[in-house]
């Protein structure tokens, strides 16, 4: 072949390979150009769980597409992968349509925790990368990757626990309402589900807990209360006196639907508790008597409910009362309490001391100064609280300085004689008011025979002072009026003073000593002279004298005798002769009487004298001498 | 006849093939420097503006300086393969203008296999990407009637040294 015609032979060769060249373009190009106005992205759709966008694609080119597939990854903006999902591949033969559907699931069930929280709570920019794959064949093959970014809002924004209720119910739950609100700020995913409440004390522990329904669709706020119930602090005896500022930590945690992914939220949460036994008070107590026994020691208590919520429903409280010095319980008592939110109670705590006889009566006489305790216990709401007081009462007697002064006497009839005793106190009570017989029983203090009685009306108010005469009628001492007659005599007796005080008998021993004066003390008796009377007896006059020295009797009665010789025989008599004298006087008088003739000329005789007075008999003999 | 590189040609007709060479050289240089040196001022004329600065971004991408320095001596030797037509030397000529469109095609098709790089806020607000497209074949394609050119200046300049 001459070189010419291979020349020609290459530029018919340049020319078909230009021609197949250009083809081959235009057929790319058409393909391309005629494709991709065809393009079309539909509605993109979400259900609960993922994102999908369909994606139309009519091939009206001579080329197929083949294997056209899109990945796509989306992350945040630390660059951490949160959603992956991917369409294809799809091959699409010239003149038919496809569609690639895309689709992205948004599990968020499978993102850390630290990136959910981040993405449930921040606006934020994610970045999306999407990965194209596809063949022209034979003539291109396309691998390309494009990224932009989508705004992301925030699931939970403006999250607000707003001023949250509290309810105490009791001493051991509150109910607490707490407003949430958020804005779903996120125009994809909606959120539903159930929000967990959880409130934990200040030591971690969770003492309440409560959900609430969530519904909050795309840009969208929700607002809804939370009611739960938690426990106030187990040691709630202390919260019964004191205000506190009880601090909890509420966890709000959000379980997606969706997802079963949670977002947890924390927020601290403050009661302010004031305590429904404020100020409880034991005050002064005021203590009387009660009877023969006990003494009621009323006991006023106090206490302000400044709690806003509770009230105290009646409760019973329990008093024991002890001796402060022994610990010895010697009383008790009760009192019902109550107070609505917000408002006093006072009421009094009647109580019973039980005392021994002899203490009781120490109380009449004694002003003393008392001192107990009071331990106050009561129940409420299942917690058990108790408050002791120390307390001093100062006692007051009602027969303080209950004396007797020296008693006087004085004569009343031939049977008695008046003891009279001056007696005086002070009635320190201040409340007791006297009114009252105060009775008097006088026996011997030997032979304890009752020997008189008397009574005197005790008429004291309180505060007052008593002054009075008790006035004891007196037996005379018949039986040893054969020496009281002639001799002074000290007189023992016992009084028995007995009355009832406030319901409380009093009863009280006192000796009495009476100085009995001789009513014929220290006779005196002249010599005797004799005259002849008849035949048989002579006339007698005997002068005599002697002195009254009782200082209250007067002495009526007369005196007569025999006259005996030394030899002790009857030898005459003494005539009636009466006598009066007053108390405290002088007597003097003559005996007469008759001698037998006999014996008149003895120069001594004996006088066997009976002296007869209202007050009894008494007999005396006495030598006299011519 | 005056002879120019061993070739008898009249005045007229050197004139003629310097016209011809020249506006040879003008269109090559036009088509293979000129547009590609201008690519992005040209398309942007012919696009929204709101891409254009992005397309121009792009196009620019694809041209290297290597070339337009190409495409210059495309130009330079278009205007000889005219001039010189029918001189011992056409052969070798046409060898070196097939071989600068080899070069040319190769270059345009970077090595076949095309990437293009989309900054962001270029064409799709907050879109950015890379697109790899292997275009192997079609350049190859392209790169054959050079190949087959510089076997025609070949076949040429072997033709002129038998007449020798």
């Amino acid at each position: 072949m001459k070189l010419s015609t291979s020349v020609k032979v290459v530029n018919v060769l340049i020319l078909i390979a230009l021609a197949v060249a250009f083809a081959a373009l235009g057929a790319l190009v058409l393909t391309a150009v005629q494709t991709i106005p065809s393009i079309s992205l539909g509605a993109p759709s979400t259900n609960n769980s993922e994102i999908t966008v369909p994606i139309s694609i009519r091939n009206q080119g001579p080329l197929s597409f083949e294997n056209l597939s899109v990945a796509v990854s989306v992350q945040d903006k630390s660059g951490a992968n949160l959603f992956t999902g991917s369409g294809g591949p799809v091959s699409i033969t010239p003149g038919s349509t496809e569609s690639l559907t895309v689709s992205v699931p948004f599990d968020l069930g499978k993102i850390p925790q630290a990136e959910l929280s981040e993405l449930a709570t921040t606006n934020q920019e994610l970045l999306i990368k999407a990965t194209l794959e596809g063949a022209l064949p034979p003539l291109a093959s396309l691998v390309g990757s494009i990224s932009t970014t989508l705004p992301w809002g925030a699931l939970i924004e403006n999250f607000s626990i707003g001023s949250e209720s509290i309810m105490p119910l009791n001493l051991t739950y509150a109910q607490v309402t707490v407003p949430l609100s958020f804005t779903n700020n996120n125009s994809y995913v909606p959120i539903s589900g159930t929000g967990a409440i959880r409130i934990l004390d200040h030591r971690g522990t969770q003492v309440g807990s409560g959900t609430l329904n969530v519904s909050a669709p795309v840009d969208s706020t929700f607002h809804g209360d939370a009611n739960l119930v938690m426990a106030l602090p187990s040691n709630a005896t202390s919260l019964l006196f004191i205000d506190e500022n009880l601090t909890y930590n509420a966890i709000m945690q959000f379980t997606s639907q969706q997802s079963q992914s949670q977002i947890a939220l924390n927020k601290t949460i403050t009661i302010e508790w004031k305590a429904p036994l404020s100020n409880l008070t034991i005050g002064a107590p005021d203590i009387r008597l009660y009877n023969s026994t006990r003494l009621q020691v009323t006991t006023p208590i106090s206490f302000q409910n400044s709690n806003d919520f509770v009230d105290i429903t009646p409760t019973l409280l329990t008093a024991k009362i002890s001796n402060s010095s022994t610990g010895q319980q010697i009383g008790a008592g009760s009192i019902m309490v109550s107070a609505p939110h917000d408002a006093p109670f006072k009421g009094n705590l009647t109580s019973y001391l039980a005392l021994d006889n002899a203490s009781m009566n120490s109380l009449l006489f004694n002003d003393r100064t008392l001192n107990f305790n009071v331990l106050l216990s009561g129940s409420y709401s299942g917690s058990q609280f108790s408050l002791s007081r120390n307390l001093s009462v100062d006692w007051g007697a009602p027969l303080f300085g209950f004396s007797e002064g020296n008693s006087s006497l004085s004569s009343f009839n031939s049977t008695d004689f008046l003891i009279t005793t001056p007696v005086s106190f002070e009635n320190h009570s201040p409340y007791i008011n006297l009114y009252a017989p105060l009775s008097a029983v006088l026996e011997n203090s030997s032979s304890l025979s009752q020997e008189g009685t008397g009574t005197i009306n005790l008429q004291v108010p309180p505060g007052a002072n008593f002054s009075g005469a008790l006035q004891i009628y007196t037996k005379m001492p018949r039986q040893y009026m054969n020496t009281l007659l002639f001799n002074d005599e000290n007189l023992s007796y016992r009084v028995l003073l007995s009355s009832t005080v406030a319901k409380i008998p009093m009863s009280l021993v006192q000796l009495v000593q009476v100085h009995w004066g001789a009513l014929v003390k220290t006779p005196e008796f002249g010599t005797f002279s004799v005259r002849y009377f008849n035949s048989t007896y002579s006339s007698i006059n005997i002068g005599f004298n002697f002195t009254n020295s009782s200082p209250f009797l007067a002495l009526v009665g007369n005196v007569s005798g025999t006259i005996l010789d030394q030899s002790g025989t009857q030898v005459g008599t003494i005539s009636n002769q009466p006598i009066g004298v007053n108390e405290s006087s002088f007597f003097s008088g003559q005996l007469s009487g008759f001698l037998s003739l006999g014996s008149a000329s003895q120069r001594t005789l004996i006088l066997h004298l009976v002296f007869q007075t209202a007050y009894g008999v008494g007999v005396e003999d006495v030598t006299v001498n011519a | 006849m005056p002879e120019f590189m061993g070739l008898e040609i009249s005045g007229a007709s050197l004139a003629l093939r310097m016209v011809l060479a020249s506006l040879s050289a003008a269109a090559s240089f036009a088509i293979y420097y000129y547009v590609p040196a201008n690519i992005g001022n040209l398309v942007s004329s012919y696009i929204p503006s709101t891409v254009a600065s992005g397309v121009s971004g792009i196009l620019a991408g694809f041209v290297s300086p290597f070339l337009l320095i190409i495409g210059l001596l495309i130009a330079v030797f278009s205007f000889l393969s005219i001039l010189l037509k029918g001189t011992k030397i056409y052969g070798v000529v046409v060898m070196m203008t097939g071989a600068l469109f080899a070069i040319y095609t190769y270059l345009v098709f970077q090595g076949g296999s095309i990437s293009v790089n989309i900054p962001q806020s270029s064409l799709i607000q907050n879109v950015s990407g890379s697109i790899q497209v292997q275009l192997s074949l079609l350049m190859l394609l392209f790169i054959l009637p050079s190949l087959l050119t510089v076997v025609k200046g070949g076949l040429i300049l072997a033709s002129a040294n038998r007449e020798d």
